[in-house]
């Protein structure tokens, strides 16, 4: 069994890594609208 | 689950701070754009080199002897392409002709609607040819007969025939 505060640690990872994930996304679908302008 | 309940405005923080660390970690920065050609500014446009021909001596006496070569072999040596007359226009008015492609045709010294109003078809195949991924705009936006208008100023008649500018 891990730990309350360990779990609540990961939980707090799991979602720093979330909103990473969806700046990275949002930033690829913005570069590849501007290409798709570009063009 | 319980933990969910519990904490997860620590997962709402960290998502946030995720989200925020996430854009200053990926948010777009100043590019710079290499390219073998310097491009073409306005106040550059009667610099515009129509070829790509040195204007050395040696040059000069190349260019004769492939000019006398190209008349033995029947053969076109030289870029026809007529020269720029006056100030730039902006090519991008021409349905079809986005940005990219408006500097394609600067680089190749088109700058002006005039320029390509007075291709002849071989010279408009041949110019078509060197614009790689848009190869066949000539064709089927009939830029030529577009510039035609435009060169004569015939906004009236542009609009009738390929819509408003």
């Amino acid at each position: 069994m891990i730990p309350l505060a360990i779990e609540a640690q990961l939980f707090g990872l799991t979602g720093f890594a979330l909103g990473m994930l969806f700046a990275y996304i949002a930033e690829l679908r913005r570069r590849a609208n501007q290409w798709k302008k570009e063009i | 689950m319980a933990f969910v309940e519990i904490y997860w405005p620590v997962f709402l923080v960290a998502l946030i701070i995720g989200v925020i660390v996430g854009y200053l970690v990926f948010r777009p920065r100043q590019r710079v754009r290499l390219t073998d050609s310097t491009p073409i500014r306005p106040h550059m446009a009667t610099a515009v080199r129509r070829s790509g021909e040195g204007r050395l001596i040696t040059d000069e006496v190349a260019a004769a002897a492939s000019d006398v070569a190209g008349d033995i072999l029947r053969v076109r040596v030289h870029e026809q392409l007529p020269g720029a007359s006056g100030p730039p226009d902006d090519l991008r008015q021409l349905k079809g002709v986005g940005p990219k492609f408006a500097e394609m045709l600067n680089q190749r010294g088109i700058i002006r609607f005039d320029q390509i109003a007075k291709l002849s078809p071989d010279q408009a195949e041949s110019l078509d040819a060197a614009m790689g991924a848009f190869r066949g705009r000539f064709a089927r936006d009939r830029i030529v007969e577009q510039a035609q208008f435009l060169a004569r100023g015939d906004v009236d008649g542009f609009e009738a025939k390929f819509g408003s500018l």
